[in-house]
């Protein structure tokens, strides 16, 4: 590189640390949405793409299908979507993953609001009823599924997740809404937006009581321990602001507090409470070299929970740091580029023991290139180099079988996307993609988690390694025009190595044991996805889709807590119909999965084993009235077949109806 | 390389005259709500009551036929998001001095739009059309088609040198020839 051009390279950065993010909001989803008669996307690559265009098998979900879902949470709106794994273990505890391996804490989706992580690292899950963010605030949700790492790094290896807000700068979203219904659910939520040409404010805020399901919770998951009640408060100010014509800048704040009964990884009842901070400011400027931006954000969480050991509590506390820096610029016409840096610093203190502190940082470097080979025919390929460097410090028991000094390791990892989609006239698309991710062990399997017994203890290791998914995957779509309606159909393959369990192996120091996380094996999936979804006579919405997959595990005997190949199931079912008329509304959904298993806790959750879960049909549906042109009246219902259904190994999931009234003002 | 070059220009070329030749014969009103909302992504976007030169050629029936039906669609104004656009029938010989903020060139009007074109360089207005060998030329600078689905070509060049410079956002999800 010449100095000249290194030295314009440098000063990018130097104006990108000025300057934005395009998966942040300086997008107008709505209004290139409007323009181009389909949601647009930067989940998938980075750049902004329409959603045809993408090289990922995608879902997204829009705000009217939110709406009509009749869901009041962001996983009951996901739960009839092509690909997606749902499990209900509490009433506030729904787990999320996308292609099987759904389980408790599900570890492998990478879920982000407006690009920022809302992804637990401390214990890698997504505490649902902790995201700050209510559905009438939501523009659209983006499921990318297979892995996404090339994006967005570390743990969005199944997929993701990315929740995209109406912006304050482009959008008004206002709103009220109550709602009441059965398991005591009594809800809140406000979204107002104050906005000109040149600035707008976005205030979105809920408040959730319920009670958990008052089916009974097998003894051996709840042992001594009661089921609490269920609450969540929220709040999110989201502000943006042009600074002049080229350039944009926001910030964020947020906090969320949930209390909420979870069915822990050793598949045993705690009571927890989650607690969130966020803080985000970003700035993007649009110049000569393509659209810049930054984007820095800090997560703070904390989960306190009770286990059934009397005088017990965890506490974990993690704070994730982010700064991220990014051009997205076209090379002459036929080539999008899009590069960027990041770095992430990560930490969380011990628990129950405290005194110890586990950390690492993260340097990233991605990029990707879009090349649009003829007119029909696209390729892209992205990349990341993650580089981090892990470390303990504080307090070491006695017995313990590390030092500090265990932790001093660097992890590298490359993960990439490539895919190619060939335009088959404006009816066919064929897509062939191939994607590697890297999940990395929680920082409780790294080693915040630290518990002694007088017999025994149990803590993370330094020694875990991440898992690896690779995933290869043809796709395609078939617009069937005479019927309004549209044809598609995904083939997939998909490994994982180096599997992780949180009690996989032993060390003895001393003669004082300490059970600890370890690799314990591989797994592998292949499945197909077919899917067909139309409108009739204008009035008539309708969809069907099907999820068929055989999960295949080779793992070490005797592994506890982990099981994908058995509590797959091996098909998933949905449908769904809709209809308007005048000012009403009515929508269907039937979702049907076929007999699976559920991990189930022996002695106290330090083993388990498998029992059946038989295969079931569950029911939802919602139906909505105009009141005025402002107001919607609406009642819904979850799993209204039956009065309580066997879904997983813990307590039966009962049936959910409530009412919604929503004023848009 | 300039070999290489040409040979994908040929090629994108002879993919719009195909797309052309197939969908450009009637223009709808969704295609005009297309050419208003890419509009505001402008890099200075253009926004409140917007005057649209339609410009067409006398002693052409094709392009006399859709100007005609162009106002007829626009009127009394189209408003789309914070854009409303007012159409002016605009013979060809009068666009360089009619008052509009943006062209709208008729289909057909063939190699004689090579003057539009000179046009709209010299006085900074963006030229749009439905006729997509126009924007393979390089006489116009943004072609629009609706059906069967949303396409936007711009001609980077043409679109440049009339100070229609579209964001980045923007030109990710279009057709640059």
């Amino acid at each position: 590189m010449s100095r000249g051009r290194l030295g314009a390279s440098v000063g990018i950065v130097a104006l990108g640390a000025l300057c934005p993010d395009t998966h942040a909001q300086s997008m107008d989803f709505g209004g290139l949405e409007r323009l181009f008669g389909e949601p647009v996307t930067t989940s998938a690559t980075g750049s902004p793409q329409r959603a045809r265009d993408v090289p990922a098998t995608m879902e997204i979900v829009t705000a009217e299908e939110i709406r009509r879902s009749g869901a009041y949470d962001i996983p009951g709106v996901l739960r009839h979507v092509l690909g997606i794994e749902f499990q209900q273990w509490a009433n506030d505890q729904p787990e999320i993953s996308v292609r099987g391996y759904d389980q408790t804490y599900s570890q492998r989706v990478l879920v982000l609001i407006d690009g920022r992580q809302v992804y637990a690292d401390f214990n890698s899950v997504t505490p649902w009823s902790a995201l700050p963010v209510e559905l009438e605030s939501i523009q659209q949700i983006e499921i990318v599924k297979g892995p996404g790492s090339a994006l967005f790094g570390f743990n969005a290896v199944s997929g993701v997740i990315n929740i995209i807000t109406y912006s304050p700068l482009y959008d008004d979203a206002n709103a009220v809404s109550v709602r009441g219904g059965t398991q005591g659910l009594a809800e809140g939520s406000l979204v107002a937006t104050l906005r000109n040409n040149n600035a707008g404010m976005r205030l979105s805020a809920g408040v959730r009581a319920d009670e958990d399901f008052s089916t009974p919770l097998p003894p051996a998951i709840a042992g001594t321990l009661g089921r609490q009640n269920e609450n969540r408060r929220s709040i999110d100010f989201d502000a943006a602001a042009r600074l002049g014509d080229r350039t944009q800048a926001g910030i964020e704040v947020t906090h969320t507090q949930a209390r909420q009964n979870d069915i822990i990884p050793n598949y045993v009842l705690a009571n927890s409470t989650w607690s969130t901070h966020s803080l985000r400011a970003w700035l993007s400027h649009e110049s000569a070299l393509g659209l810049l931006s930054a984007n820095a954000y800090t997560n703070w969480t904390e989960q306190q929970f009770y286990p059934d050991v009397p005088g017990e509590k965890f506490d974990q506390t993690n704070r994730v740091s982010v700064a991220q820096l990014q051009d997205v610029f076209k090379l002459g016409s036929r080539h999008a580029v899009r590069v960027a840096l990041e770095y992430r610093d990560n930490s969380g203190g011990t628990t129950p023991v405290s005194g110890g502190h586990i950390f690492y940082h993260v340097l990233s470097a991605s990029g990707m290139w879009e090349w649009q080979i003829t007119h029909s025919l696209t390729a892209t390929n992205a990349a990341r180099y993650d580089d981090l460097a892990l470390g303990r410090k504080g307090v070491i028991p006695a017995s313990y079988p590390f030092s500090n000094s265990d932790w001093d390791r660097s992890i590298h990892h490359v993960s990439y996307n490539s895919g190619v989609v060939w335009e088959l006239g404006d009816r066919d698309a064929l897509r062939f993609t191939t994607g590697r991710g890297v999940l990395l062990p929680s920082l409780f399997d790294l080693g915040t988690f630290l518990a002694v017994s007088p017999f025994y203890g149990l803590t993370g290791s330094p020694t875990v390694r991440p898992s690896v998914v690779t995933n290869y995957e043809v796709s395609w779509k078939h617009s069937l025009a005479p019927l309004a309606a549209q044809f598609s159909a995904n083939l997939f393959y998909q490994e994982s190595t180096d599997v992780q369990a949180i009690v996989g192996g032993v060390l003895v120091t001393g003669g004082f044991p300490y059970f600890i996380p370890a690799n314990v094996g591989n797994s592998r999936a292949t499945g197909i996805e077919l899917a067909l979804d139309g409108t009739f006579r204008e009035h008539w919405r309708w969809g069907a889709n099907a999820r068929l997959e055989r999960v295949t595990d080779k793992l070490d005997p005797g592994v506890a807590d982990v099981d994908y190949e058995h509590v797959t199931p091996r098909g998933v079912f949905n449908t769904r119909i809709g209809r308007t008329w005048g000012r009403w509304e009515a929508d269907g959904y039937l979702h049907y999965e076929t007999h699976a298993s559920g991990l189930f806790p022996v002695n106290a959750g330090t083993e388990s084993t498998l029992v059946p879960v038989p295969a079931y049909v569950a029911v939802d549906a919602r139906l909505g009235f105009t009141v005025t042109d402002r107001i919607t009246a609406a009642v819904s219902g979850q799993n209204l077949a039956h009065r309580s259904q066997i879904q997983t190994s813990a307590a039966a999931v009962e049936r959910r109806v409530f009412a919604t009234l929503v004023m848009h003002f | 390389m300039p070999y290489r070059i040409d040979a994908w220009v040929c090629a994108r070329a002879l993919a719009i005259l195909l797309v052309t030749t197939t969908a450009s014969a009637q223009i709808t009103a969704r295609d005009l709500q297309v050419a208003a909302r890419a509009l505001s992504f402008l890099q200075k976007p253009l926004s409140g009551e917007v005057s649209v030169g339609i410009v067409y050629v006398r002693n052409n029936p094709q392009s006399l036929a859709e100007g005609e039906n162009l106002q007829r669609l626009l009127l009394p104004g189209l408003k789309v998001g914070n854009i409303t656009l007012r159409p002016t029938l605009v013979e060809l010989d009068e666009a360089p001095r009619a008052s509009v903020g943006v062209f709208f060139l008729t289909a057909g009007v063939g190699a004689e739009a090579e003057r539009l074109a000179s046009i709209s360089r010299a006085r900074q207005l963006p030229c749009f059309t439905t006729d997509l060998s126009q924007v393979a030329a390089g006489r116009c600078a943004v072609g629009i088609r609706s059906e069967p689905k949303v396409e936007i070509v711009v001609n980077h060049a043409a679109a440049a040198a009339s100070g229609a410079t579209f964001s980045t956002v923007f030109r990710m999800m279009i057709t640059e020839v």
